[in-house]
């Protein structure tokens, strides 16, 4: 499990704001502001963070949905920020993404079979039609559809249905990596278990590499090897989920897990309650982005100097001056 | 303990071409005073229906209120006039909803939004109604009031914004707040501050709380009495402590199990979640017969014949199921 199949280099994404006739140059909101991570081969790497971190960007610079600013993206060893026209195509093959929304993510002009069908199209993996035919049916076998379905549109399937379309059209090329943006999200509690499920039995058979984005730390838990807190386009903590969850190190992470609201009555845990929102992404903080709402009894050095992701245990990163 | 409300095999209908789509099909349970109650269910289940009818909020047509009582103050909401409804909505019982973003005017200042609702309900001049909503939104945690009442509410983040909405449901001191997933909008932080922010309010100001979500973490922080709804009906009803450490139907238990739980660390790769198979069924095809049937691990012949009702299978424990066993 330790081969790289993706290495991220301090990797940026900037988007500028509406620009003052007095300003020189336009404010950017630092979504994704110098991340440097690798994910290995056949593993789950789940991302965690408040709305507006910059989780989404980071997994859609990934796979070039967004245009990263600065960074360099090694996929099995190429820096495919460089590439383009054909050996961009072949790589995003190998790449795919599944979407949050399973209602906007699916066109309502087409049927199941087209949406499955089009990336073989595209990438001329099927020579004849039968042969295409039975590939779809094929997946959506593979993803607990009846091959019935083919010829409906979006808009008669539930939300999980719609997901699990979602996830045939993404495993249709055969991909090593795909992106899980918040695949679970917008689904009830009872649908969602479904699809993890989905996604985990999908993962052991293809032997799949996830990047898998949520708000909901319970689901990240239970489906990622190793976690990445993000806060204000950084991470800020980097470990095997069992020892992030046990132990965790950044103070941002201990109120992250202190606010999930725990099924058990009878124990009362003492919450650490985050104070204000989280700031601007215009004007980040200067010192550690995270001082102003911190916990710890902070140092001026907090203030001052910008704590770097530091290995503080085994393979347990975390960027915080204070940690131990 | 006195209640407060009481509800009484409450019917709410929605009469569409299809049919008649039974959203709140016999609904009944009370609410004591100070306490909160906590309505739990998947999209589609009736909940948010449920706290609509109290309110009398249901747009008619197509929706109507067909039955039941809903006895409050020594009053039937579901039979006194509109007029008599819109003194008591608002002052006595208010109520937030899920998205501040859309629940709040836009083109309104969140001072004129508090204000409105104290003048209509408060006999005061306008420099108290003033002092009451800047008072309102330091009640509720705003930081300089004075200056912030004046913003609109685009210029608030999502936790602002609910902030305010609970301000201005607050502003009359209602007897009953309801909840409609108050916090289901927001992030784990945030949602945090308001729910210790409603816990906070209930035992400062007194009122009962129907809080209404799918989340059943949040339910299990915050409620004393858990409702349990599907497809329109209660399934199961109990006491909080009670329902998560024996639930009874195998609805609630489904639901239990397929929330992967935090205590289980790095175990769960190992054993898949168990999933409650299928979906929630559409409430205008369902014949006779339990509801839950198709998806029910449980379920025996007789569960297609007869519907069950809902049973007490130990103190203040009830449960829709033939076959639950204690």
């Amino acid at each position: 499990m330790t081969e790289k199949l993706i290495e991220i280099k301090n990797l940026k994404k900037h988007f500028p704001v509406k620009k003052r006739w007095f300003q020189k140059k336009a404010d950017t909101v630092k979504a994704v502001n110098g991340i440097t991570v690798d994910i290995f081969k056949g593993e789950t790497l789940g991302l965690v963070g408040e709305s507006g971190c910059g989780k989404s960007t980071l997994g859609r610079s990934l796979i070039r949905l967004i245009e990263p600013d600065e960074g360099q993206v090694f996929f099995n060893g190429k820096d495919i920020l460089k590439f383009s026209g054909s050996e961009l195509r072949q790589t995003r093959r190998r790449m795919q993404i599944i979407f949050q929304d399973p209602y906007a993510s699916l066109n309502p002009r087409m049927t199941i079979g087209s949406i499955i069908s089009e990336p073989l199209k595209i990438h001329k993996l099927v020579r004849s039609r039968q042969e295409r035919m039975d590939r779809v049916e094929g997946l959506l076998k593979e993803v607990g559809l009846r091959s019935d379905v083919l010829g409906r549109y979006p808009h008669e399937f539930s939300g999980g249905q719609r997901q699990r379309i979602g996830i045939a059209r993404a495993i249709s090329l055969n991909p090593d990596f795909i992106v899980c943006d918040e695949p679970v999200s917008a689904l009830d509690v009872s649908i969602q278990a479904q699809v993890i499920n989905l996604l985990s039995d999908l993962q052991k058979k293809f032997k799949l590499t996830y990047l898998f984005i949520s708000h909901d730390l319970k689901v990240v838990e239970y489906i990622s090897d190793r976690v990445a807190v993000m806060y204000l386009g950084e991470i800020v903590e980097l470990a095997y989920s069992k020892d992030i969850y046990r132990d965790p190190k950044h103070p941002y992470t201990q109120a992250l897990l202190s606010a999930v609201p725990q099924i058990d009555p009878k124990t009362k845990r003492t919450r650490i309650v985050l104070k204000g929102d989280v700031p601007s992404q215009v004007h980040l903080p200067p010192g550690c982005p995270f001082h102003p709402r911190c916990h710890y009894k902070i140092v001026d050095r907090c203030r001052i100097e910008k704590p770097p992701l530091r290995e503080i245990a085994p393979d347990h990163w975390v960027s915080c001056h204070l940690a131990e | 303990m006195s209640k407060i409300l009481e509800v009484k095999n409450l019917k709410t209908s929605f009469f569409l071409e299809e049919g008649e789509l039974k959203a709140v099909d016999d609904v009944s349970f009370s609410l004591e005073k100070g306490k909160t109650l906590g309505i739990v269910g998947e999209s589609g289940c009736g909940k948010s229906v449920t706290a609509l009818s109290l309110m009398r909020l249901i747009a008619q047509p197509p929706g109507k209120i067909t039955g039941g009582q809903i006895l409050f103050d020594g009053k039937d909401l579901v039979k006194i006039p509109i007029s008599q409804m819109r003194d008591i909505r608002g002052n006595k019982i208010s109520m937030i909803f899920q998205e501040p973003m859309t629940s709040l005017n836009p083109v309104f200042t969140i001072g004129n939004q508090i204000e409105e609702a104290i003048a209509l309900h408060q006999d005061l001049s306008r420099k108290q109604i003033r002092e009451k909503a800047i008072e309102m939104l330091k009640l509720v945690g705003i930081p300089s009031p004075y200056r912030r009442i004046h913003d609109y509410p685009h210029q608030l983040s999502g936790g602002m914004r609910q902030r305010v909405m609970i301000a201005m449901a607050l502003s009359c001191e209602p007897e009953i707040l309801i909840a409609d997933e108050p916090t289901t909008a927001l992030d784990v932080t945030i949602q945090a501050q308001i729910l210790d922010l409603l816990k906070k309010l209930q035992t400062e100001m007194g009122m009962a709380i129907i809080l209404i979500t799918h989340d059943l973490g949040v339910v299990s922080e915050m409620a004393n009495e858990v409702i349990v709804m599907y497809a329109g009906k209660i399934v199961e009803q109990a006491p909080a402590v009670e329902l998560f450490e024996m639930p009874l139907h195998p609805y609630t238990i489904g639901l239990l199990k397929s929330i992967p739980s935090m205590q289980e660390t790095g175990a769960g790769k190992l054993h898949p979640l168990r999933a409650i198979p299928g979906m929630v069924p559409n409430i205008l095809e369902l014949q006779g017969g339990c509801p839950f049937e198709e998806r029910c691990f449980m379920h025996v012949p007789h569960c297609k014949d007869e519907e069950p009702k809902l049973r007490e299978l130990k103190t203040n424990h009830w449960a829709s199921c033939f076959e639950t066993k204690i």
